[in-house]
């Protein structure tokens, strides 16, 4: 069943029962005044015709009463003296009266009933007149209006209740139509929508409802998703690129060898670019499995608590001796008598990798000018800070920096696979910090590396 | 997300030079600059009944600085937006409301409006001073300043927890202590030394105004007071 016919039928329902319990409470309640204006008017019918049998000896009350006042219909009033053969005759001679009636009657003095809309009254009468004698007045009348107007007033609420029930289900339904229609339409154009028409965007994502919030949180899946596709198309071809350039040169380079015969200094000199070009191949290959074991085999490294400044420190002295004209600057903020300020839980060998990676960067895409390291501290941070004065990255490229193979537009002079960086943002990431890059072309790049100080494993 | 920048100005020509820092802090994240005039309420019935901030501002200046921001703009390719404020009259409450209204990023205060005579505008840099919005003061010779990649954090307290608002900064902040004791000696020398942009600083509870603060006032840098 859709929505629309869900809210609809829900609506319905709901109107529908106060609907019903309010027409209930009014045919109950019209029912029982009738009954009692009825009852009220037999009963002054029956006290005026005791009246008359008992008191009236000049006629007089029976003639005013014969002449001006309304008879009841079926109205029959009877007289029984009040002795042990009283609830007999009242049976023989109002054989449909209701036993409780009589009952209530002979007890109480007086009593009131009906069957159907046939009233029964009747009460104990004495007076000087019937010396000493007590007699029952029993009167009885058919509520011939009472039942109209009742029957009328049924089927009145039956139609009215009948009719407003569709009404409201139409009403509902057009309601609950109006209701889905940005949603309709939502669906159609999330339809619409493919791999090939990835930048279109749902027009309804403006207001502040809640269909323009969900609205807006399609547009965001829909950003999300553009990137991913982008970043996926990007990542194929770079990588085949970067497979592709060594392989073609490695088969360009038997293809030559091999079209002549050569002199053996030619065979060692062809071997030796063979292997150049085969080492980059395994250079890019092996890098592509530090990535992939990074983000798959998490929680196979060792896990320990270390130092960030010591491990500054170890990287400061790998980078003099591996490249001794380094302009590497470390600073480290002094803490006075905090020897934990610096204390994370981690990986010393992916960290030492992560931030080694960030420095190399530096130093390469600024062509060896100073770059600065810091290490400084909040209550529950750490942030190590990598700057350099280098070709910085352009705006346009800074939403790709993290996508393997993925490098600058204006990196081309400079050697690399663009790996790097999107490997030392997993292993911070692993690492639950944050890697937040500031970049200026042509002027310089900040990297900050954020991660939990902690002090217990 | 939008940087908020509010200049409050008397639209010399060193709002220039704040409407440029600006933008070049917060490059690429399409900064909403609002150019703010103060002046005093008028005492008159009469003019409080047709106030209009023409009244009080250079129009020939602001419409100066507005040329150049535009030109600056379209050649620069910026993302920032720049909008006009007038506040008419200043209290603390007053201020309360202009600021809550603009939860500015950084208040970038130009050194005339540091320097202007009127009193409405001290009393206002003072409710700057001591309010907790990040207030950059330029320097007399700002225009000199071409971009900021690099500030030294001058705290005195060794306050830790003031680190953590830094780092949100496109520059990298050297903190003072990183770098004394080493072969730099005086303050002076390590701004030099380590080429310094800015001056960073913690935000005094007292609220001192900065013309008090001589140390930091002498290097001819920006300060910024966190």
């Amino acid at each position: 069943m859709k929505i629309r016919t869900k809210i609809a039928l829900v609506f319905t329902l709901m109107t529908g029962t106060i609907l019903f319990l309010l027409s209930a409470f009014v045919y109950v309640v019209s029912s029982k005044h009738m009954e009692e204006h009825f009852l009220t008017r037999l009963k002054v019918s029956a006290s005026i015709a005791a009246e008359s049998e008992f008191e009236d000896e000049t006629n007089l009350v029976r003639e005013i009463r014969d002449r001006h006042l309304q008879k009841l219909r079926r109205e029959k009033e009877w007289f029984f003296e009040d002795n042990s053969s009283f609830p007999r005759e009242v049976l023989k001679a109002l054989p449909r009266a209701p036993t409780s009636f009589i009952e209530n009657l002979m007890d109480r003095g007086s009593a009131a009933s009906r069957e159907g809309f046939e009233y029964y009254t009747g009460f104990r009468y004495q007076s000087a007149s019937t010396n000493g004698k007590q007699y029952f007045v029993i009167a009885s009348a058919y509520d011939e209006d009472g039942e109209e107007n009742l029957l009328f007033l049924r089927t009145m609420l039956i139609i009215g209740f009948s009719v407003s029930c569709v009404l409201v289900f139409a009403l509902g339904r057009l309601f609950a139509n109006r209701i889905m229609k940005p949603i309709a339409d939502i669906i159609s154009k999330v339809h619409e929508i493919t791999k090939t028409n990835l930048s279109e965007r749902l027009g309804s994502a403006k207001g502040n409802d809640e269909i323009a919030e969900m609205a807006a949180t399609f547009n965001d899946m829909l950003d999300r998703l553009e990137t991913t596709f982008e970043l996926q198309s990007n990542f194929i071809g770079n990588a085949s690129h970067e497979l592709n350039t060594p392989l073609t040169a490695i088969l360009g380079e038997v293809e030559i060898i091999r079209s002549a015969p050569r002199r053996p200094e030619e065979y060692v000199e062809s071997l030796g670019i063979i292997d150049y070009e085969a080492k980059k191949l395994r250079d890019v290959t092996s890098s592509l499995l530090r990535l992939s074991s990074i983000s798959y085999e998490g929680k196979k490294q060792k896990i320990e608590r270390l130092q960030l400044d010591e491990l500054l420190m170890d990287i400061k002295i790998n980078f003099d001796r591996r490249m001794p004209a380094n302009k590497v600057r470390m600073l480290v903020q002094a803490q006075e008598g905090n020897t934990t300020a610096y204390c994370i839980v981690g990986s010393s060998v992916w960290l030492e990798l992560a931030i080694t990676n960030v420095i190399q960067n530096s130093i390469k895409y600024s062509d060896n000018k100073e770059v600065l390291v810091t290490l400084s501290s909040s209550e529950q941070h750490c942030f190590v800070e990598i700057s350099d004065q280098g070709i910085g990255i352009p705006e346009e490229d800074m939403r790709y920096v993290f996508e393997p193979f993925f490098r600058g537009s204006n990196t081309g002079p400079y050697k690399g696979y663009g790996i790097g960086l999107p490997l030392a943002a997993r292993i911070v990431r692993l690492h639950a910090g944050e890697l937040q890059i500031f970049s200026k072309p042509n002027t310089g790049t900040k990297v900050t590396l954020k991660f939990n100080a902690s002090r217990d494993l | 997300m939008k940087k908020k920048v509010l200049i409050p100005t008397t639209f010399e020509e060193d709002t220039k030079t704040a409407l440029r820092l600006a933008t070049d802090i917060y490059q690429g994240s399409a900064a909403e600059i609002t150019l703010c005039t103060i002046s005093e309420i008028s005492d008159s019935i009469t003019e409080l009944l047709f106030l209009d901030a023409k009244d009080h501002i250079d129009v020939s200046k602001r419409d100066a600085i507005i040329s150049f921001w535009n030109q600056h703009k379209k050649a620069a390719h910026e993302k920032a937006e720049v909008s006009l404020h007038h506040q008419f009259g200043l209290s603390q409450p007053k201020f309360n409301r202009m600021m809550e209204r603009f939860e500015p990023d950084m208040v970038v205060v130009p050194q005339s409006f540091q320097q202007s005579p009127e009193y409405i505008h001290q009393f206002a840099l003072r409710l700057f001073h001591t309010s907790r919005y990040p207030m950059m003061l330029l320097p007399g010779n700002a225009e000199t300043v071409k971009g900021i990649q690099r500030a030294l954090y001058l705290d005195e307290s060794q306050q830790q927890a003031s680190s953590v608002a830094v780092q949100q900064y496109p520059f990298h902040v050297i903190h003072k202590s990183m770098v004394e004791g080493q072969e730099y000696g005086s303050t002076r020398t390590i701004v030099e030394k380590m080429q310094i942009d800015l001056i960073v600083k913690p935000k005094r509870k007292k609220g001192l105004p900065v013309e008090h603060d001589r140390d930091a006032g002498t290097f001819g840098l920006p300060i910024l007071t966190i």
